[in-house]
């Protein structure tokens, strides 16, 4: 049995381990891909633990495709310990696969900067409290409803998630270009091509939380900068 | 701060390592990494010689922390970890990098990229054990109470096993009576013994026995705790309450029998279940000219597509039974497969074919069809359908999970499977046993199983459980998760939520609501460390830090 001489092995207890923050921190490292493998579905040696790194890793990549990186640079797979030739096709046809996407970054065309910037606020965007309760109770939520017994499918879940998720980043973003130096609704507008009202209701909110404040003016435009 | 003194042993396998890569450019490598004071070549790290080698390091160097790359942890981890002991180094400041299994027995035609490789693997366990801490295991006690639930042939079995070898079990019965399923059957397969002798007997040993304290029309209301000291809550018979200490808990609930109203006209008058004829058998008012008997009657479809496997071997005996006390009834089975396995099974077909039991091959695509008194059935055999009028219509349905094995399931946070009978925690390798610590399985509450299986697994049942209440002590690996700051617990409740074991509670404490881990019932999986987004969770062993620092190193920083 042979495989290609690619992957770096890093060892956790069990793929509920991984938090969805490693797996872009791998990528803010600089590593085309990442191949999580696990166990078979509904046999985990951990009962749920793969359900639950099932749960984070969708929304992880449901995140990569919002920030324009290529989502099969992350994969999830399944075997048991004793397959070893299930091992060697999935390493094998992941590896092919990122051959063919090419290097970290490439899909998207732009800078380094831009790629960092884009994974940091990433990173800082799946931290967020509701994000963690909706993949956390995500398998509830499909199976027996939620409080109020309302059933969602995939579908449903898959669409909260994606706006919870586009809220989260775009609210990093703002916090990380605040973080730099003030600037204007338009400016921010600019910078992470999003229109300037959502960008000001973003604001608004983080002005209510206190996170941000108003730092003088720009001719007739409100300055924003982060709060101390 | 101490100062951190890394020693990495490079393990040639003989030449399954040495073989296909270069060992001396790892180890020159593995000298230049952060924290790394000493490197060495091992012919076989894990052979005496090698063992000394480390040994002699680890004193030699003042080394704090060890890493070996050689085979896979599951076979050598454990000896290194000693070595480390020997070496007076606590045993959680040790990694192992395994450069065979990944690396040189894989990539033996690229001897550069297999170094390559190793060189990084070696890295990324240096990155880990640089942030190493030292763990120290942990320990509980056990309490020898036993709790049962369920009082049918397997739980009774379970008590009276437990009380023989010296423990007190408390049995938890939700009927009136104890006796379970046994207390409606006539005779049981293979030997025709009587349903109520076995019973009476297991009865009478339970009742008369100093160390079993049996709770009739009793309902278990809570489950809290872990292996060696569960708390539960039982409703009992006159209203109150009961608390109940013990350290294990068996289940043995049992199943259900499926009425199948709306299939074959069934009214429990003329056509019945193969249980309501077992009823009949035995008060003895059974006097009929014959007999249809209908197997897999609710069973083998979409919604159940079990076979519930005791009901042929059921049908075939009282069909024997019958026609051996009155030759002149006619008895038909008609089936589609036959489960008779054993080899008591097998000869118990052939008798009743001997008797003149008629078996009718049905075809599942053309299924028996009513008529008045009569059920027609094509005749795989004769190739046409036949009209079979009878006096009595037995139906043969499966066992079926209990309605209220969800709710007890919950309770003890243990799962059940697609059809709601309660899961085992491995199919071959821990068949008794749930997953959760502590709490074992016996009886149709798993399975359909017929008196013999439930009385041999209640029997290995009690023998797992006796593992626990015969040391005394739980002993577990300290890769758990611990609460590493309090303050930054906000008492949410999403870990305790998502935690497979039930290992987390939340508690009131003067800060407020707090996570609090209980060590003994976590297995270290690290749900609950990946999704705390306080961050106030630790996994030992496999810190954030820890893993962090080991990604950083895949990139080669
Ligand atoms: S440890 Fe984290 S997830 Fe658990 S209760 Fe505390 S804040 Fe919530
Ligand atoms: S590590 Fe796993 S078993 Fe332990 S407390 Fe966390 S979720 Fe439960």
């Amino acid at each position: 049995m042979q495989y290609v001489p690619d992957i770096r092995t890093i060892r956790v207890m069990c793929t509920g381990r991984i938090d969805p923050s490693m797996i872009l921190e791998a990528f803010l490292h600089g590593v085309d891909g990442v191949l999580i493998l696990g166990c078979r579905e509904g046999e985990c040696h951990y009962v749920t633990g793969n359900i639950e790194a099932a749960n984070k890793i969708d929304m992880t990549s449901r995140l990569m495709k919002i920030i324009g990186i290529d989502s099969d640079r992350l994969y999830f797979g399944h075997l048991s310990s004793a397959e070893g030739a299930r091992f060697v096709e999935l390493a094998e046809g992941f590896t092919k696969r990122i051959r063919e996407i090419g290097p970290l970054g490439r899909e998207i065309k732009e800078d380094k900067e831009v790629l960092k910037f884009r994974l940091e606020a990433a990173k800082a965007a799946v931290e967020s409290e509701k994000l963690r309760w909706v993949i956390g109770k995500k398998t509830e939520f499909m199976d027996q409803g939620n409080k109020y017994g309302e059933r969602f499918t995939r579908h449903e879940i898959g669409r909260l998630l994606d706006g919870i998720l586009m809220d989260e980043i775009s609210v990093k973003e703002i916090q990380l270009l605040l973080q730099e130096r003030p600037l204007s609704v338009r400016d921010v507008s600019e910078r992470i091509d999003l229109p300037p009202h959502r960008v000001l209701r973003y604001i608004a909110g983080l002005r209510r939380k206190g996170v941000v404040r108003l730092e003088g003016t720009d001719g007739v435009s409100p300055l924003y900068s982060l709060q101390g | 701060m101490e100062e951190v003194r890394i020693g990495v042993f490079v393990c040639d396998c003989g030449s399954n390592i040495a073989g296909f890569l270069d060992v001396p450019e790892v180890v020159t490598y593995a000298r230049t990494l952060p924290n790394v004071v000493f490197a060495k070549e091992n012919l076989y790290s894990c052979s005496e010689t090698g063992i000394t080698e480390i040994k002699n390091g680890v004193k030699e160097n003042n080394l704090t922390r060890v890493v070996v790359a050689s085979c896979t942890p599951r076979t050598h981890e454990p000896t290194f970890r000693s070595a480390c002991v020997e070496a007076d180094l606590n045993p959680f400041y040790f990694e192992m990098v395994n450069i065979r299994e990944h690396c040189s027995w894989v990539h033996m035609q690229d001897r550069e990229k297999a170094t390559d490789k190793a060189k990084d693997l070696v890295r990324i366990g240096v990155a880990k054990a640089a942030l190493l801490e030292a763990q120290e295991s942990i320990v509980a006690n056990v309490n020898t109470r036993v709790l049962v639930i369920g009082g049918g042939v397997a739980g009774l079995t379970a008590a009276v096993s437990f009380s023989r070898r010296g423990f007190e079990v408390v049995l938890i019965e939700k009927e009136r009576k104890p006796g379970g399923r046994l207390n409606d059957l006539y005779m049981l397969y293979p030997y025709n013994i009587k349903a109520s002798d076995v019973i009476e007997q297991k009865i009478s040993d339970a009742t008369s026995s100093p160390l079993i304290e049996i709770h009739t029309s009793s309902v278990i209301k809570s489950v809290k705790g872990y292996v060696g000291n569960y708390e539960v809550c039982v409703d009992v018979d006159d209203g109150k309450s009961l608390d109940i200490s013990c350290g294990v808990i068996v289940v043995a609930t049992g199943a259900s029998v499926l009425e199948p109203w709306g299939l074959y006209n069934y009214d429990g008058q003329n056509i019945i279940t193969q249980l309501e004829l077992e009823k009949r058998l035995k008060r003895g008012d059974l006097s009929v000219g014959s007999i249809v008997m209908v197997q897999c009657v609710g069973a083998r479809i979409e919604k159940r597509n079990y076979c519930s496997k005791i009901c042929c071997m059921t049908a075939i005996k009282n069909a024997t039974l019958i026609k051996e006390a009155n030759s002149g009834t006619n008895i038909f089975i008609l089936y589609e497969d036959i489960q008779c396995y054993g080899v008591e099974g097998e000869a118990l077909l052939r008798k009743a074919k001997e008797v003149g039991v008629r078996f009718v091959n049905c075809d599942t695509a053309k299924p028996p069809a009513m008529g008045d008194r009569s059920i027609k059935v094509y005749h795989q055999a004769l190739g046409r359908e036949v009209e079979l009028r009878y006096d009595l219509l037995v139906l043969s349905t499966p066992m079926i999970a209990r309605e209220d094995a969800t709710a007890l399931s919950r309770l003890l946070r243990v799962p059940t499977d697609e059809s709601g009978f309660f899961l085992e925690a491995h199919v071959k390798l821990r068949p008794i046993d749930f997953a959760t610590d502590g709490i074992y399985l016996c009886g149709s509450a798993h399975w359909p199983a017929d008196v013999r299986e439930s009385i041999s697994q209640a029997m290995g049942a009690v023998a797992r459980a006796s593992i626990h209440l015969t040391r005394g002590f739980v002993e577990v690996d300290p890769i758990v998760s611990t609460l590493a700051d309090e303050d930054l617990c906000v008492g949410c409740g999403l870990c305790a939520a998502l935690c497979p074991y039930g290992a987390i509670e939340i508690i009131e404490t003067p800060k407020g609501k707090k996570a609090n881990m209980i060590s003994v019932a976590c297995k270290g999986c690290g749900v609950c460390g990946s999704t705390c987004y306080h961050r106030a969770i630790k996994m030992n062993h496999f810190s954030n830090e820890q893993i962090s620092a080991q990604i950083a190193a895949v990139a080669g920083s």
